[in-house]
Order: C-alpha cells, then structure tokens, then sequence
C-alpha cells in the first residue's frame, strides 16, 4: 500500500518546473558506475548471517529504535524524506555515526554471495500460516541507511560515491526479495522506489556520469514474486498438519493430538479468510462438518490425482480432506504462478479470472472441506502491479538517460523520442509500447502508456523534465 | 580444461550451438496438469535441500569414476549413449539403456539429490581466477558435462516404460543442472550451461510427444526468464584479466604508487609474448626486451594518460604514473570499456543488443583491421582478452528460441485439446497467450498442411545465415480407434 501512495505522489513531488536533468557523455568505463555491485567485489559470505549480525550491532547501538517515539529513527527517517537541498549537511553524523558497524555489515552483506534462508524455509514448513519470520533480518533498515548514506554523498557533491552506495541498497533489495517471504512481498518494491527517488537526484547532478548502461544491464525483471509464491506453498504445507506424510501415504498417516490442535486454529483462519466466522471454541465441529460434506469430493480428487481405487477407499476422512486441500491450494498456486510469468495485460486477466473462480462464502461442491484457496489467493492478489510498476519506473529512467546522452551530444533535448539515436529505447514494459513523450517550450513530458487492463497499483508515472538554465553572462 | 584452452572449447560450442536444427513430433492434444507443481521444470523450494551443489555434482562425478574408472571407455559410452538420445525414441535398443541406467544407478540418485541443493557455490573459481586468470583450471565444468547423457538414458527409459511425469522430473533435474552451471563465472561456464539446457529441453520435446503428458505450457512459462545469464559469466571474465596480469590491480587502485618488481615485469612480457598471437604485438614482442617495451610506452604514453583522465584519475596522480603503469591502465581500461558495453548490451532485447553490438564492433579498436595505431595500448588487452560478445549473444538468442517454441507448441496442444484440431493461424489460439519470437519481437512462423504444422524460427539479423533456423513440426496423433465391445456370452 506503501508504494501506491509513493507511486501516486511521484507526480506531484515534481517541481512546477520541471525535473532537472543534466547532459552526460558515455561511460569510459561501464563497471565504474554500476548499479549492482560486481563479483570483483563480491565476498564469501552469507547475507542473511551479516544481516542478523548488523541487527545486533545496531540495537546496541540503538537500543530503542523499535519503541516508542525515537528520536534516531524520527531523524533517519527525515534524513529520507526532507528535499536534499534542504537538508544541513550536519545532520547525517548523528544518525550515521552510531550505526557505523552495522552499516559496514550491511555494506559488506550487500556484496556477499549467497543467501541461506533455510532457517525460514524450515520454519515456515513446520508452522505454517502462524509464522513469524525468524530467519529474515531487518533488511529495511540496512537499505535505508545505505541509502542515507548515499544522500549524505550526494549533498557532500560526489554523485559517484552515492550512486556506490544505491547500487549496495539495491543489492540488498533483490537478496529480500529472493527470500520466501509470502507476506513482505511489496516491501522490497517500496523500498525500491525509495531507492530510484534518489538516483533520479543523481540524474540531476552536473557530475553525474551517464546511468544507461548501469540501467541496461540490470536483471530483469528486476523484482519477481517467485520468492513469494514458493513461500506460499511452504506456508500451505506447514498450515496443514502432516500433509507432506499424508501427500506420500494417505492410508498409514495418523496425526496426534498436538497436530489436531494445529489443524483447528489453521481451520479456524483458514474459514475467516474465506468469509466464514465462527467461534475457534466451536472450531473442531465446524471441521467435522465441513469434512464430512466434502468427503466424495476429496475422494474424487485423490482419485484424478492418480491414488488407487485401494487407497483411496481406505483413507481416513480427515486425510482425504487435507489431502483434498493441499492440491486445490497447489492447483491455484500453480495457476498464478504461471500467470504471474506472463506479461503484465494476460498476467492480471488470469489473475483476475482466479480471483473470480473462487469467491469468499459458503462452501462450493468440489471445494475442499479445509478452505486454503481463499487465504492463498488474499496473499497473491497484489503479487503483480507494485512488480511491474517498478519495471515501468526502471524503463522510464532509462529513457531518461538516454536523454541525458542525447542532451550532451546536441545541446538540446529532442522534439520526438525517435530523434535519439546514441542508444536504443527501451519499451514500456506493462504495455509494450513505446512512451509517450513532448517537448513544449524546453520542456520535456514523458508519460507512460496506458495498459488494457488498470490496476490500483499500477500508476501512470508523468515526468516532467528540463536542463539547467544556461549561466547569465555577466555584462 | 584451462581457460586459456578455451578458444577451442568454445568454437566446439559454437559449432554444437549453432546448426540449423528441424524437430518433428507426432504429439496427441493435451489439456493443462492439473497440478503444475507435479510437472514442475525446475525443483520447487518445498523440494530443495540445504547444501551446496557443486560439491554434491563432484560426489556424482567420484561415483562415476567408482562406476567406469576408465576414461577412454566412458568417452566410448558418452559417445554411445549420445547416438541412444539422438535417435528417434521407438528406435531406440530399450534393453540397452535399462542397462546403462542400472548401472549408473548410484550416481543418478546423487545428481537427483544435488540439483535439489539450495545453493551453488562457485566462490572457489572466483578465488582460482583472481589468482590465475586465463591459466584457470576448470575440471568441475568437464565434469558437469559428463552427467548429462546419462539424465538422456534416464528420461528415455522413463518414456520408453510409460512414465512421463518420472521423465519430466528427470528433465527438471537437467534444466536445475544447467542453472548450476550458468552460475559459475565464466562465459565458458554459461556456454556449457546453454548447451545442458538444451540436451534437457530436446529431452522435454520427446516427453511432450507421449500420449499421456499434459500441456507443459504452464510450466515452461512458469520458468524464469531469461532462463540462463551471461551476467555472471562477463563478471568473471573481468576477474580473469586482472588474475592474468600480475600487479594489475594494485596498479588500477594505486598507479601512481605501484612499483613492478623485475620479476613481475619479466613475467608480464613473457605474457604478451604467449597471448600476443595477433600481428602487431606478435612482431613486436617476439624480440621484446625493455627497449622495444620502452618504445611503444612512449608512443602511446599521452594516450593513455589522457584514458586515465577520462577515467576520472587526478592529474597529479596522472603525472606520476610510471609508463609501465599507465600502459598496463590504459590495456584494461580499454579492455573494460569493451566488456561493459558487451555485458549491457547482452542484457536487451535480441533487436536492441545486436544494434549495439553492431556499435561496439564499429567503435572499438580491439575489432578494426590489425596493424599499429601510434594511440594504440602496449598492452592490447582488448585485443587479446575481450570474449566474442556477439556469439555469446547469438547462443543465448537460440535457447530462448527454443523455450518460447516449445511454449507455442505446448500451447498449440492446449488449443487442440479444446478446439479438437490444428488452428488455422496462431492468432487464433485464444486459451493461452504465444511467446512471440525473441529475435524479432513478433509471432513465429506458422503454416498449416492438414494434420501437420510447422513453427519457424527463422535465421536472424546478425549471425551465420541458415545454421541459426529453428522449426518445429507437430503431427496430431489421430485418436486410437476405440475397439467395438465383445459382447459377453
């Protein structure tokens, strides 16, 4: 939701105007400037043990930064937020200097090269739909203090020393993103524009080397939801008790009573999220009941899921409809996992007709008696746009710098967007067409295309663009 | 293999990547899986286990050796067992390959294991070639290679007894190999990667042709995108150039306060002595000793302070530098400069990085016709070390291709299953969207001649012609005649 609310503002923080951007020549050097850091750089380590170790590092530093008004936090956070040229340079020492270790363990987990999430994948096997996040570190705060760091250089006039800095939070940003996190999906995305705010202040400085090529060669799609959605099915696995014993043997299974205890409280969230209430007192009644009416259908897709005659007659009903909710929650997972590949247009069509395809109420014949579709679908629902918002935004500062080359080798900006030939324009990556652009008086609109199908989450983005004033010529 | 037996390798691979290939298939139509997760193409996290898998592909490569300790005699297999895949699966001698299955029984269960390990650690490499460059020793990528023929024996014998969903999971297991591989740093690594993905994708084609499979459209578009990177592989070759010349890159940090040892720079001419195998620096260097080394650091001396500045290095650093050190700076930031463009540009759209290799090879010194240039490195580094981007290019190209048609195909199935024949033009296939072509941005070529269609990939802008076409026939299988009840006396 963050990021709605960022994406919808990024009109109107613009200056009346116009954004500054001035002209760059070409890269001497691609891997000086770059927005990922290199394996040059790159250290034998594990990021989410560096993470955990800047974690400690900062609350010793910081012990309340959680509780309460905090006065560091209050002042990072403004540090982020107020207009740069605002900003005396003086206040960054108290917020930096008493994170100074943690950063450095941010700083070296961001070039570190691999991530170990088994600590969360094993605890979201085990407990399902109650699990906390123990194995993620506190990577917002890591990337917003690189990123402080960052403005810090910037104001300081070192565009080159601060885009070092954003490319260190970006790292950080795909490596939160990778990890199995069903539930902080959109963060990474919101922090990415946090991160893109500041470089777009880059772009601004005189000295600021041309980002083209550091843009071309990122990754792309710079953010997946794939993390995500394999942390939903760890998640639906953990939410139903013994359902990977009862997925290889549905006959032989028995859970015991701790199990049963576990499966009334998933039964119980589980039925809230599909529009059903009732008192968790009442929950192991309202289970019997529902597995009892579901209990042909659960039979009938242990069947075309290829069980025996045998097997399937002998299974005990409370296996047959875990295992019944186990593969309709796989089968819709499936489906969106293979929409969400797609391009933005069929990508939310799919997802829309999932959505349809399974609404909250009453039980439906064919549904499972353990409802997990619903839940499963809450969580992917906003999988797609903040993803491919962010694409448009990369596609749009890329245009940008093309500009800015353009800038440099005319002295002007172009009438048309097909006057620049110094390097290729990238499309608008949700509708695949090119961006709409304008020149009126010096300055230049950009504004991203329309798609077939809006969603909340993906804004147009309108930049407003200009180069710096000539200097007056003094009589 | 060392990288700097790489050129061979690597023209080995081109070659082996770039033939024009026809695949025909007699295929049934196909809904969608019910359950995408059971024919998923690359293991799931809920499947993965903790552990690094390039140690566990090293345990595979040991309990091969236990198998057939005898080199030769595993060449003579791999080449047998490489006729076994090629050939048209109803053709192929079953008992032979239950045989070789059975008895590489051992290893095929730990190369299962390890393309389920969460991570692929290739630190050690980076480590070989900061210290090595282009001398690297690679025997983990030959021993990688080795597996994949017996994953073909693997999935054929799956097919060949009925099972296509075990086949699937042994292509799952071939595809998760190439993604191993291509995260190791070097092109060479992805290169081999490419080919790996292609054995495992020429293995999906056969199991799409069993009458039982479902459509793998959801599956092959579930796949990341794009599928294998040259990313990490241009990273390295940077590390490489650095591990290839001594004291590179203390100079690159400190020029000004570096000082070669006699040692260092006798090994650094030795050096351009053996890559120099180009005109100019081959004449120069083959009667090189510190004068004719003096000459050509002289003649470019305000070319390369110029780079340096360029660079963005202080003027009193600039004057500073030792010519030796300036020289050496300008060869790589040269050569620098020619990789990131390369490594940006692989990372377009085909159309888009084509264009700017097209660029790249206008602009650069490193590709105009030899002969010395007064502005010119000493130390050519570009020349010599700079990989061919637009081959790499071009191999990448392929394996997209080659995804995105079976994903047409698989999506034709889907069609037929629904409509109960071929459709008259792909536009009118609406149950699923069709990748367009990735070397044009449009749709594949698509005819129509009664039960049979052919999809076409035709040659694309840059490249060798017809070696780059790519077409796929599909025959609907009719469906079998149901027998008329006997009637029960």
């Amino acid at each position: 939701m963050t990021s709605l609310v960022l994406f919808a503002t990024l009109i109107a923080a613009q200056p009346e105007d116009g954004r500054q951007i001035s002209p760059a020549a070409p890269q001497a050097n691609p891997f000086r400037v770059q927005l990922l850091p290199g394996l040059m750089d790159q250290v034998a380590d594990d990021v989410v043990k560096l993470g955990h170790q800047a974690d400690e590092e900062l609350t010793k530093a910081i012990p309340d930064r959680f509780g309460g008004p905090n006065p560091w936090k209050r002042q990072a956070d403004s540090l982020l937020a107020d207009p740069l040229d605002d900003i005396d340079p003086k206040r960054f020492d108290p917020v930096l200097k008493p994170a100074a270790k943690a950063i450095e363990l941010w700083e070296r987990a961001a070039r570190a090269d691999r991530a170990d999430w088994s600590n969360l994948t094993k605890h979201l096997r085990k407990v399902g739909i109650a699990a906390g996040f123990p194995g993620t570190p506190d990577f917002e705060t890591g990337i917003q203090l690189l990123a402080i760091q960052a403005r810090m250089h910037l104001r300081a006039g070192n565009p080159v020393e601060a885009i070092r800095n954003l490319a260190l939070s970006l790292s950080l940003i795909r490596r939160w993103n990778q990890a199995p996190n069903p539930f902080q999906n959109a963060q990474p995305a919101y922090l990415t524009d946090q991160v893109l705010d500041i470089l777009q202040d880059c772009q601004a400085h005189p000295r600021c080397p041309s980002l083209y090529e550091a843009l071309a060669s990122l990754p792309r799609p710079f953010l997946t939801p794939r993390g995500a959605l394999e942390g939903l099915r760890l998640m639906l696995v953990g939410t139903l008790p013994g359902s990977e014993q009862i997925r290889a043997d549905p006959v032989g299974t028995r859970l015991d009573n701790d199990a049963m205890q576990r499966l009334d409280r998933a039964f119980y969230t589980l039925s809230a999220f599909s529009g059903r209430r009732f008192n968790l007192l009442t929950a192991r009644l309202h289970l019997g009941l529902a597995i009892k009416n579901a209990d042909a259908d659960a039979r009938e897709a242990m069947r075309s899921a290829g069980y025996t005659k045998e097997v399937v007659a002998a299974t005990p009903a409370l296996n047959a409809a875990i295992l019944h909710s186990l593969m309709a929650g796989e089968d819709v997972l499936g489906q969106e996992s293979a929409a969400l590949a797609l391009s933005y247009d069929p990508a939310q069509e799919r997802m829309e007709a999932v959505d349809r395809a399974h609404p909250r109420g009453e039980a439906k014949p064919g549904e499972p008696g353990i409802p997990s579709v619903r839940f499963l679908i809450e969580q992917s629902m906003n999988l797609l746009a903040p993803f491919h918002a962010l694409e448009r935004r990369l596609d749009m500062l890329r245009t940008i710098e093309a500009l800015r080359l353009h800038a440099h080798q005319t002295g002007k900006l172009p009438a048309k967007l097909e006057d620049i030939k110094v390097v290729a324009l990238p499309l608008d990556s949700p509708s695949g067409k090119p961006f709409d652009y304008q020149l009126e008086g010096g300055m230049a609109f950009l504004d991203s295309p329309a798609v077939s199908r809006p969603n909340a989450g993906l804004f147009s983005l309108v930049y407003r663009l200009r180069l710096p004033k000539p200097p007056e010529k003094k009589p | 293999m060392s990288l700097s037996c790489r050129v061979g390798v690597l023209l080995l691979l081109f070659a082996s990547l770039s033939a024009a290939e026809t695949v025909s298939l007699a295929v049934s139509p196909a809904p969608p899986p019910r359950n995408l997760y059971r024919w998923q193409l690359l293991p799931g996290l809920l499947v993965q286990k903790p552990g690094d898998a390039i140690e566990a592909y090293r345990k595979v490569h040991a309990a091969i050796k236990e198998v057939e300790p005898d080199q030769a005699a595993f060449a003579r297999l791999t080449e047998e067992m490489d006729k076994l895949r090629m050939a048209r699966l109803e053709d192929v001698d079953r008992v032979r390959v239950k045989e070789i299955v059975e008895q590489f029984k051992k290893p095929l269960g730990l190369v299962e294991q390890a393309a389920r390990c969460e991570q692929a650690n290739w630190d050690f490499l980076v480590e070989r070639l900061r210290k090595s460059g282009i001398s690297t020793l690679l025997p983990e990528i030959q021993e990688m290679r080795e597996i994949v023929p017996l994953l073909a024996m693997q999935a054929r014998l799956h097919l060949l007894e009925d099972r296509p969903e075990e086949a699937v999971k042994v292509v799952a297991t071939g595809l998760s190999l190439a993604r191993h591989m291509d995260e190791c740093p070097t092109l060479i690594g992805h290169l081999v990667a490419i080919a790996l993905a292609r054995i495992s994708l020429d293995m999906l084609a056969d199991c799409t042709s069993h009458p039982k499979c479902p459509s793998l459209y959801g599956p092959l578009t579930d796949l990341p995108r794009p599928f294998l990177s040259p990313r990490k592989g241009y990273e390295g070759e940077r590390i490489s150039c650095y591990g290839t010349v001594p004291g590179l890159a203390k100079i690159a940090a400190n020029p000004a306060g570096t000082e070669l040892d006699a040692e260092t720079v006798a090994t650094i001419i030795r050096l351009f002595r053996g890559l120099s195998d180009d005109e100019r620096p081959l004449t120069q260097f083959r009667i090189v000793d510190r004068y004719t080394l003096g000459l050509a650091m002289q003649k470019s001396m305000k070319a390369a302070q110029e780079a340096m500045r360029t660079a963005g290095y202080d003027e009193e650093t600039i004057k500073k530098t030792p010519a030796i050190n300036a020289g050496l700076l300008y060869g790589v930031l040269q050569y620098e400069e020619g990789l990131g463009r390369m490594a940006a540009a692989a990372m377009l759209p085909y159309p888009q990085a084509s264009a700017q290799l097209d660029e790249i090879n206008k602009t650069f010194p490193f590709k105009r016709p030899r002969g010395a240039k007064p502005d010119e490195p000493p130390f050519p580094l570009a020349r010599m070390l700079l990989p061919a981007g637009d081959k790499v290019l071009l191999a990448d190209l392929r394996l997209q291709r080659r995804i995105d048609l079976l994903r047409v195909a698989e999506g034709l199935r889907q069609h037929a299953a629904q409509a109960g024949k071929w459709p008259e033009k792909l536009a009118d296939v609406k149950v699923v969207p069709l990748p367009d072509d990735p070397a044009t941005g449009k749709p594949f070529a698509y005819t129509r001649d009664g039960d049979t269609i052919t999809l076409d990939a035709p040659a694309p802008k840059r490249g060798i012609s017809s070696d780059h076409t790519l077409t796929v026939t599909l025959t609907l299988r009719k469906p079998e005649e149901k027998k008329p009840e006997e009637k029960k006396p």
